[in-house]
């Protein structure tokens, strides 16, 4: 069986988890862990 | 909130912060994004270091022995969030359970400044609890406690 090989431009810049181009993509990635995280939040244990 | 901290500049509608973490002859340049979240009045903190090669690091290596002139300067930006939406809480939390960690040690030390202007709340396990040192949170809310001047 032949295997895929994966194989990657000369000069591209392998994107690593945590590194972001712009400041909106880094804000985007941290509101969605921060709504994973608290989706599953008791909000009666919140004080305002 | 007494702690030294880097100065900064705030975009106008103070969501956005820039500042330089300076440590013997090394500079990172820091930036922060305070957004909405779904939830209403909840918004994330990002903070991230401007890498060498153009890009933004939430996962570099603190290689700067300053963790707490950092969090004390984004206790700073929350303030200035905060003038602008006073109804507001944020939530943050390190990109990995190690730098929670450093925040929860920053946080520590600011703890008895700190709350006097913010409520800080930690995340165990889905319940919030008042902030207490020695726990092990997964993330911290804050809002603030009292009023002040805008700068």
């Amino acid at each position: 069986m032949k295997t895929a090989e994966k194989t990657q431009k000369p000069g591209a810049v392998k994107k690593q988890l945590g590194q972001y181009k712009t400041l909106d993509e880094a804000a985007a990635a941290k509101v969605k862990q921060a709504e994973q995280l608290l989706a599953t939040v008791d909000w009666s244990t919140f004080k305002k | 909130m007494d702690s030294p901290y880097y100065d900064f500049t705030a975009s106008d509608d103070a969501t956005v912060f820039w500042f330089e973490s300076i440590w013997q002859d090394d500079v990172i340049k820091k930036q922060i994004k305070i957004s909405a979240t779904s939830i209403p009045n909840f918004y994330a903190l990002a903070l991230v270091d401007l890498m060498a090669d153009g890009s933004l690091s939430d996962v570099n290596r603190p290689r700067h022995g300053n963790v707490e002139k950092v969090l004390a300067t984004v206790l700073q930006t929350m303030l200035v969030f905060m003038d602008k939406h006073p109804d507001s809480t944020i939530f943050f939390m390190g990109s990995t359970p190690a730098r929670t960690r450093l925040y929860q040690i920053a946080i520590q030390r600011e703890l008895e400044s700190a709350e006097s202007i913010f409520s800080i709340q930690g995340l165990i396990k889905g319940s919030f609890y008042d902030f207490q040192p020695g726990n092990q949170y997964e993330g911290f809310v804050v809002t603030r406690k009292t009023s002040r001047l805008i700068r």
